[in-house]
């Protein structure tokens, strides 16, 4: 192998090793499209939107409930 | 301490926000753009040693939870009982604001009223007596322009708040005490409540130009919001944005751009030129010949989101949603409706999920589905390479697929309508016109790099790895041996992508190659230019002297075995089909129900390869006077759809009788 080669292999492992590793964390943070300008906020936002209503629902029905 | 920001949508809250926490939350000049609360810290030229918390909630016009937003904003108003609320209100509204403000004030959360937009009311001579609406309503109330430069009156607001921690506050208004499930009793609350506050504008307001008169702007919208030439001028400045997006300044930069790309490319193939092959072609051609590629349209992407954000900022996107309404009401989508599908231009899944804001399910599900046939930003890539390789980069090509992808919403839309049997009924679309201003070049221009900073961030992640599995794919085939030239049909990509090749014939574009690049694209569209880059050499696309696409349809054609038409219908095929994963995922999301997603994919499949169909066969047809090939088993494939589509429909309405049926067994009376 000579040295060209080597430092294309090295460039491309490091490239490769970079590119999978940012598309990793960002999934780990819970960002469904990697490079969103939004940084996935849409998803975010509503996930937690969801959960919230949710949260309000449940409180609504049990304060039924009690009622009851 | 947290401060909440909360107010009517459009009143300036996520600029002020962004103004006291130098975060840069998205802005945009119509309501609904913040859709989810937001936190941050204050900076601390604005707190001093207080540690204060910046909660930004979505515009809310009062505490009913009718939508997501105004639901968010009240629930976090009252469950998380923030330590002072700033409520921004748009001064050159106050009757509709003060609604909202009197809601607040009876929460016992100290309040002060930030009225905002003063810099208008001053050019527009109307003027508020601020100590009187302070007395009236019981509260700070300081004058607040939030995209000024120097921030004394933020500061002041901050001030204010912060010294009201744990105060008490008193309400200027109550409302009875009522059953909230009555729905006239809550009116007749409402309406006593909107006298309220207009007793204390009457007072407070003195206005040199009445609503009720009618104002230029006025005159313009009337033009605008016309149904038919409104969307005549819509056509016209979208076909501008396009031409100079993509025929005119965009490709003479893309065409530049990738000619360097190009010229680095064979550099680095000289480099590696005695190293192996698989080395040589992963570097040279996967990575800097397809990602390459990709960043090649950069420049076509960045000038139409800059004349995109001319636009929202304007005011002019509002109109819009305004023009097209009665469209879609026709074809029973909601008018609301318009918008996921104007958010779908720049990117599906936010598109998707703005379809929550409608509130019939029925309506909502098809919007979910329906949306993602307007073109994405990431399909702007490969509407520009064959817009370039085959038609000289002519503008009308991204009209049409934009036109048409809205012509397929609404035919989408009546066949919906049709198998689910529902019947036209009224809905109602209200959405507030913001004020035309002069768009901010300087917001224009950060939303833009704000976008090909993501495209880049793609480009070199999801596309840099999709690419190098795509040409190791095409290197080796299944037993890791490196196929020889002429031999590529023999490799792992190839044999894949063959069966589906298959499916493609009757469509003009029955290749691996093609059908390879399509496949990817279901990961990130803009791998469907880089998987074209990667099997079939970037140097077929561009002309190295002249540093600009071919645009010679013949040397392009002969490289893909492609017509112009069967150009077309396979451009069409990658518009229409489902967008990527991600959107699937988000319509999953949206439809909670697996009957509904498998409809969605259905559509979209079946659309994408009908279009493609009528379009290689009657394009053909039309240009050599004879049908293309395999138009039979093409044929039977689209009356199979059509039968499916039929059989679902009978399936649906069957269920009508069951669920509607009002007696059986019961005897009429004698």
């Amino acid at each position: 192998m000579n040295i060209q080669t080597i430092i294309a292999v090295v460039i491309l492992a490091v490239v490769l090793f970079l590119a999978i590793r940012y598309i990793y964390r960002e999934k780990k943070k819970g960002v469904h499209c990697i490079g969103c300008p939004m940084a996935g906020s849409c998803t975010k936002a509503y996930a937690e939107m969801e959960r919230e209503m949710k949260t309000c629902l449940q409180q609504k029905l049990a304060e039924q409930n009690s009622e009851q | 301490m947290r401060i909440a920001f909360a107010g009517n949508p459009n009143s300036g809250k996520t600029t002020m926000f962004n103004a006291l926490t130098g975060m840069s939350e998205r802005v945009g000049n119509w309501a609904g753009v913040t859709v989810g609360k937001k936190e941050g810290p204050l900076k601390e030229e604005f707190r001093g040693s207080v540690d204060v918390t910046a909660v930004d909630l979505p515009g809310a016009y009062s505490m009913s939870p009718f939508t997501p937003e105004e639901s968010i904003t009240s629930e976090f108003v009252r469950e998380e009982h923030p330590d002072a609320i700033v409520n921004i209100v748009d001064a050159t509204n106050l009757s509709r604001s003060l609604f909202f403000t009197t809601q607040l004030l009876e929460l016992g959360v100290p309040v002060v009223v930030a009225l905002n937009k003063s810099d208008i009311n001053e050019k527009e001579g109307t003027r508020i007596d601020v100590a009187k609406l302070s007395t009236k309503l019981n509260c700070p109330v300081i004058e607040t322009v939030s995209t000024g430069s120097r921030h004394d009156d933020l500061k002041a607001v901050i001030d204010k708040a912060i010294s009201l921690n744990g105060a008490n506050q008193k309400a200027p208004y109550l409302q009875a005490d009522i059953d909230l499930k009555d729905k006239a009793a809550v009116d007749r609350e409402d309406r006593k409540r909107f006298e309220f506050v207009n007793g204390i504008v009457k007072d407070v307001e003195v206005r040199e130009v009445l609503s009720s008169e009618t104002q230029q702007s006025d005159k313009v919208d009337s033009v605008l919001t016309n149904p038919v030439i409104g969307i005549v001028i819509f056509a016209a400045v979208m076909y501008c944005v396009f031409w100079i997006s993509q025929a005119w300044a965009g490709p003479g930069i893309a065409d530049w751009l990738v000619g360097w790309i190009e010229t680095f490319q064979e550099w680095v193939a000289g480099q590696l030129e005695n190293s192996p092959a698989i080395v040589s072609a992963l570097i040279a051609d996967g990575i800097v010949g397809g990602v390459g590629a990709v960043v090649g349209f950069l420049p076509l992407v960045m000038i139409m989101y800059f004349l995109l954000a001319l636009l929202e900022d304007c005011g002019y996107m509002a109109r819009v949603s305004a023009v097209m309404d009665p469209i879609f009401k026709r074809v029973g989508l909601s008018g609301k409706a318009i918008i996921p599908i104007i958010i779908g231009t720049g990117c599906g899944i936010p598109a998707i999920m703005a379809c929550r804001t409608i509130r019939d399910e029925r309506e909502r599900r098809a919007s979910a589905m329906l949306t993602t046939f307007i073109p994405c930003g990431a399909k702007i890539p490969v509407i520009a390479l064959f817009a370039g390789a085959f038609f000289a980069g002519a503008g009308w090509v991204s009209t049409v697929a934009y036109f048409l992808g809205i012509v397929l919403i609404f035919l989408g839309a009546l066949l919906i309508k049709t198998v689910t049997g529902y019947k036209y009924r009224k809905s109602f679309f209200i959405i507030e016109l913001p004020k035309w201003k002069v768009p901010s070049l300087k917001r224009a221009f950060f939303s833009m790099m704000e976008r090909a900073k993501a495209y880049i961030i793609k480009a070199a992640t999801i596309i840099l790895v999709c690419n190098c599995v795509v040409q190791i794919m095409q290197t080796f085939n299944w037993h890791f041996q490196e196929v020889e030239e002429g031999m590529e049909n023999t490799s792992i990509l190839a044999s894949i992508a063959s069966p589906f090749a298959l499916l493609l014939i009757p469509l003009g574009f029955g290749t691996w190659q093609l059908a390879a690049a399509a496949v990817t694209g279901f990961i990130a569209k803009e791998n469907v230019v880089g998987t074209l880059a990667v099997v079939y050499g970037l140097t077929n696309f561009i002309d190295v002297d002249e540093l600009e696409m071919t645009g010679d349809g013949n040397v392009v054609a002969a490289t893909m075995g492609l017509t112009s038409v069967a150009a077309l219908a396979y451009l069409f095929f990658n518009l229409y089909t489902p967008p990527c994963f991600a959107a699937i995922g988000a319509m999953n999301s949206e439809m909670k129900s697996r009957s509904w997603l498998w409809a969605a994919i259905g559509l979209q499949m079946s659309t994408g390869y009908t279009v493609a169909f009528l379009v290689y066969q009657f394009g053909t047809l039309i240009t050599e006077g004879h049908l293309g090939t395999a138009f039979v088993p093409g044929l039977i494939a689209i009356v199979v759809i059509a039968l499916v589509i039929a059989a679902i429909s009978k399936k649906v309405r069957a269920h009508f009788d069951e669920q509607y049926r009002l007696h059986e067994d019961v005897k009429a009376a004698a």
